[in-house]
């Protein structure tokens, strides 16, 4: 594995099973008494996140304090320097702290890459802009593999505003490094334009692709865009691109369906979607806790840039 | 979930000299099982945990033999060490192995931990360590198959099944059955930097 | 089977060309008469396919002293026209499922020619905001042309979204291409002319 971990393409196959055998040890960690283990006592992970995200941050902080590191929450947000500048800036107060691990969320896609070449511990990448967001795409994929029993030669269909997911890029990039099919589905103005050189399928229409699908997953409008002429009324976005009960009821038998959360119930899922046995949305949250533990562990459980084949 | 690897033998196989034979490694195992139930008259209080990967073939083999000499099933589990070790930083991270504890749980039980080898005790220091996490035994006690010396921490095993003296320089490998498809205990040369 | 509907057109000249005799059963065109089919003298007549006329004014719902779908697609059939698209510049306009399902409704109980709604871009003709093309689309009308009609999109970035968005059911726009700033009180073609008379260009 990498030093960062910056996208999911920094992921390969095994690099990214071990990262999902590691995350379904560690999840029985959950039923232990003692949550807690000693594996990176001493070191120091520090969660700098520039926009606001209450329940990646604390996911992997609790991830970070599950492993015995020493976790600051470094909170960057208002900042009034340009932003090429700040970050640099908040790089090298960090790298003087002795971070061992980057936690970054930033609004701006290549924050954490640009953060990498700065600092001498470990960047893991929690979301950048329009960019990617790995852990999410492992979690995931670690979902899938939870319910489904694996991950190769699954119909994962992503619906929605791809355009600017993090999420969506992410998934698409690590679900076809482990041998999923994928495909996407969104109004035309909230697909990217090159979007036919993704390893992916598109399709505009959701009736036609949910019979065969084994995942739906489904992303959130987010509501600056609701107003940003990309489709006409949130009303037509659901009624066309939306999960509601009777497109549910065309899934296979076993098909689960996701969402990154936070959800717009009634406008990308519908209630009771969100709320049915196939909804693996809490699962989700749990998950990622055990996803992010395996991610520190194997960036810092060894030494710098230690390679894991040495493993035996 | 993860199968366990066949170990490679390092360099020249036929400079590796067999130190036990397979007959060996099976009355070596027989006679723990003995040890283990008059040491605490009986089995019924006592659970059996294997370090992956060979100390868990390691345990369920001593497990078979403790019911055939007392007619009853002993709780047999694995514990995995690697999130506890000490050397990770030196030897870089390695995967996960199966923890497996028996559903009733650990306290007030007598744990006998079983590995292949015993070398600088680092690893059973380690297994302490994250058996503390786990519950509260009555007692722990050790078995290995090889005791090869060079202790680097105070720990002995109770159950030997061979002291093997060796040079810091020689490896010690265990093979067994289910995972290399023969027993035998190897004493080779030194492998290179690992 | 023969019906009401089944002609022998003697003397007819298709797509002008050479005088002949064309036979059709029950509307549609045959290489032998059907029987009892009547005979018509189409002597000096052309023979043409149904036309479509792509930018009509039905005026219904809201201007029907003006025009009323019954009354356009009258003319139309006549006309020799057998499909019309109607303009969404109706009051109220057809930028909803509902109105241009009803004036998809008015032609069929017409009956004289298809009636295909053109959807409206935008709300109210605006430029500011997209309708509901998908709902227009999937509704009985299945609305694939949409305009503003006389009004510009002149939003490029809207036009852009419209016109990526259409991708989804095949859909295309007729735009008027008339950019409001650079026609902003323009009375006729700027030239000699509009300098001499002294209007605006």
């Amino acid at each position: 594995m990498n030093r960062h971990l910056l996208s999911a393409a920094d992921l390969n196959r095994d690099d990214a099973l071990l990262v999902l055998d590691t995350a379904e040890e560690l999840a029985r960690l959950a039923d232990r008494p003692i949550k807690k283990l000693p594996t990176l006592r001493g070191r120091t992970v520090v969660n700098l996140f520039f926009e606001d995200s209450t329940r990646t941050r604390t996911s992997f902080e609790l991830a970070a304090k599950r492993l015995s590191a020493d976790v600051i929450n470094f909170s960057a947000k208002g900042s009034s320097v340009s932003k090429g500048e700040s970050l640099k800036d908040t790089a090298l107060t960090l790298e003087a702290m002795g971070a061992d691990a980057v936690v970054v969320r930033h609004s701006a896609s290549g924050a954490p890459h640009r953060l990498a070449h700065w600092i001498r511990g470990s960047v893991v990448n929690a979301g950048d802009g329009t960019h990617e967001h790995p852990t999410q795409a492992l979690l995931d994929a670690f979902t899938m593999r939870q319910r489904l029993g694996r991950v190769e030669g699954l119909h994962v269909t992503i619906v929605g505003d791809v355009l600017h997911s993090r999420v969506a890029r992410s998934n698409v990039l690590l679900l076809h490094t482990l041998g999923a099919e994928v495909t996407l589905v969104a109004p035309p103005t909230l697909l990217p334009v090159g979007v036919d050189a993704w390893p992916c399928d598109v399709s505009f229409d959701l009736d036609a692709v949910v019979p065969k699908s084994d995942v739906v997953m489904m992303l959130r409008v987010q509501r600056e865009r609701m107003h940003g002429g990309f489709f006409p009324t949130t009303r037509e976005y659901s009624r066309r691109y939306g999960l509601d009960a009777r497109r549910m009821a065309t899934l296979p038998d076993d098909a689960i369906v996701m969402h990154p959360g936070p959800m717009n119930r009634g406008v990308e899922i519908a209630a009771e979607v969100a709320d049915s046995v196939r909804s693996t949305i809490v699962e989700q949250v749990a998950n990622g806790v055990s996803v992010r533990m395996a991610v520190l562990y194997l960036l810092l459980g060894g030494g710098m840039a230690e390679a894991v084949e040495s493993a035996a | 979930m993860s199968s366990a690897r066949p170990r490679p033998v390092s360099g020249d196989p036929a400079a590796a000299r067999p130190v036990l034979d397979a007959p060996d490694v099976g009355r070596a195992l027989t006679r723990i099982a003995h040890e283990i139930v008059e040491r605490n008259h009986g089995a019924d209080d006592v659970v059996l945990l294997g370090i992956p990967t060979r100390g868990v073939t390691l345990a369920r083999r001593i497990a078979q033999r403790v019911e055939g000499i007392e007619g009853r099933p002993v709780r047999t589990g694995s514990l995995d060490v690697t999130m506890y070790r000490d050397d990770l930083r030196m030897r870089g991270v390695r995967p996960l192995e199966e923890t497996d504890i028996p559903a009733a749980g650990i306290d007030d039980s007598v744990v006998v931990l079983v590995d292949d080898v015993l070398f600088s005790g680092r690893t059973v220091r380690a297994a302490l360590d994250a058996m503390g996490d786990l519950g509260r035994p009555r007692a722990v006690q050790l078995a290995v198959l090889v005791d090869r010396g060079h202790r680097e921490l105070p720990i002995r095993a109770d159950y030997v099944g061979k002291n093997i003296p060796t040079s810091l320089r020689e490896t010690v490998h265990v093979l067994l059955d289910e995972i290399d498809g023969r027993d035998s205990v190897l004493l080779g040369p030194a492998e290179e930097a690992r | 089977m023969s019906g009401q509907n089944s002609w022998v057109l003697k003397g007819v000249r298709p797509l002008g060309g050479e005088p002949t005799t064309l036979f059709v059963d029950d509307g549609v065109l045959v290489d032998a008469e059907p029987s009892g089919a009547q005979s018509f003298d189409a002597d000096g007549l052309i023979a043409l396919p149904g036309l479509v006329d792509l930018h009509t004014h039905l005026r219904e719902p809201g201007r029907e002293d003006a025009e009323t779908v019954e009354t356009g697609t009258l003319a139309a059939a006549l006309g020799g026209f057998t499909a019309v698209h109607a303009m969404a510049n109706t009051e109220p306009v057809a930028d909803v499922a509902g109105v241009v399902e009803q004036v998809w409704r008015l032609g069929q109980d017409a009956g004289h020619c298809d009636v295909h709604p053109v959807g409206a871009v935008t709300v109210g003709l605006r430029g500011e905001q997209l309708a509901e093309l998908g709902a227009m689309a999937e509704s009985a009308a299945r609305v694939r042309v949409f305009s503003d009609d006389g009004k510009c999109v002149h939003d490029p970035m809207l036009m852009r979204r419209a016109l990526e968005y259409l991708r989804a059911f095949d859909g295309v726009i007729a735009q008027h291409a008339q950019d409001p700033r650079l026609t902003d009180g323009a009375q006729m073609n700027e030239g000699v002319q509009s300098a001499r008379l002294g209007l605006v260009g």
